[in-house]
């Protein structure tokens, strides 16, 4: 695919086609992991927009950020007994 | 008691913050025991209780569910960091803008606690110094790595320059870190040792206690990471 080739049409509002010295690729490839399964063998994965064959690793993806939690979904006062919130939690908080 | 919701408004921006005062929170997490070496990373600060802070304990590490965790009557099992104990005081003082600060100079320790034993290591030679301003959140780091038979808990604190609030994104950034870097804290990565094995019970929740009703530690931010 091409971005802003010069001869591209396309768009509401527009009357003539883009006008741009920038005709080439300019994504080549990329992945961001999402598609993987945390603990996967990396080796033979096929994903990612712009590659052509799997990965040839020797590692494991890891998805690093297990957890998190910054609180904005509980109310100001309550008790933070039972609330749930977060990501990466098998269950709700215990305090005491 | 338990942890309250907290709001502040920072800069413009609100703050949610969970409150320890004398009060412990755990929350068992997705992964479960599947892990080696696990960091913990809060985002916090303290309100100035105007005076030195005396004989304070703060724990942050990993129990074994939820039923009984480091601040009840039995643990479980729990592994962790600890910092302060029953004898010295978190000083107050302030930096060269005048924002409060406690300082805990070696005052940190690894730590377990099964049943009703709990068992230090040696205290670690660190200067950490907490946020006495709650518009300051500073970033405090346990790292937990399994071993047989030594477990080695690594930390990340504030170090000696002066107060500066860390922001989510960047408080976020160092919890994923392989090694955290950070202009002012410390990196302590051991062997800070303490003999510990999960015959107990296994690891698998994230617990956090803080000792004082005055100050309480202000949680604004959790986190935690696999890191192997």
């Amino acid at each position: 695919m091409g971005w802003f080739t010069d001869n591209m049409q396309g768009g509401a509002g527009f009357t003539g086609p883009w006008v741009s010295n920038v005709g080439s690729q300019r994504l080549i490839a990329s992945d961001d992991f999402e598609f993987y399964t945390d603990g996967a063998d990396l080796n033979g994965l096929d994903d990612g927009y712009g590659f052509t064959g799997g990965y040839a690793s020797r590692v494991t993806y890891r998805n690093i950020v297990k957890a998190q939690d910054d609180f904005e979904s509980l109310a100001d006062g309550s008790a933070l007994d039972g609330a749930v919130s977060g990501s990466g939690f098998a269950a709700a908080y215990v305090s005491r | 008691m338990a942890c309250s919701i907290l709001l502040r408004t920072i800069g413009g921006v609100d703050d949610k913050r969970a409150v320890m005062s004398q009060a412990q929170f755990g929350r068992v997490l997705t992964i479960g025991t599947d892990w080696t070496n696990l960091r913990i990373g809060i985002r916090y600060s303290l309100p100035d209780s105007g005076a030195n802070i005396l004989a304070p304990t703060f724990f942050m590490g990993v129990c074994s569910g939820t039923t009984a965790m480091i601040a009840d009557a039995t643990t479980t099992n729990f592994v962790g960091l600890r910092i302060g104990n029953t004898s010295t005081a978190f000083t107050r003082g302030t930096d060269a803008n005048s924002k409060v600060r406690y300082t805990t100079t070696n005052l940190a320790y690894p730590v377990k606690r099964v049943n009703t034993t709990t068992t230090a290591g040696s205290s670690v030679s660190t200067s950490n110094l907490l946020s006495g301003d709650t518009s300051l959140r500073f970033n405090l780091m346990a790292e937990i790595a399994k071993g047989s038979p030594n477990y080695n808990i690594k930390f990340f604190v504030h170090g000696t320059v002066d107060s500066v609030d860390i922001s989510q994104a960047d408080f976020l950034d160092l919890v994923a870190a392989t090694t955290p870097v950070l202009a002012g804290y410390t990196w302590n990565a051991g062997p800070n040792n303490i003999a510990c094995d999960e015959a107990a019970g296994a690891f698998d929740t994230v617990n956090l206690y803080w000792d004082k009703i005055t100050p309480g530690v202000e949680v604004s931010d959790i986190a935690i990471a696999r890191i192997a």
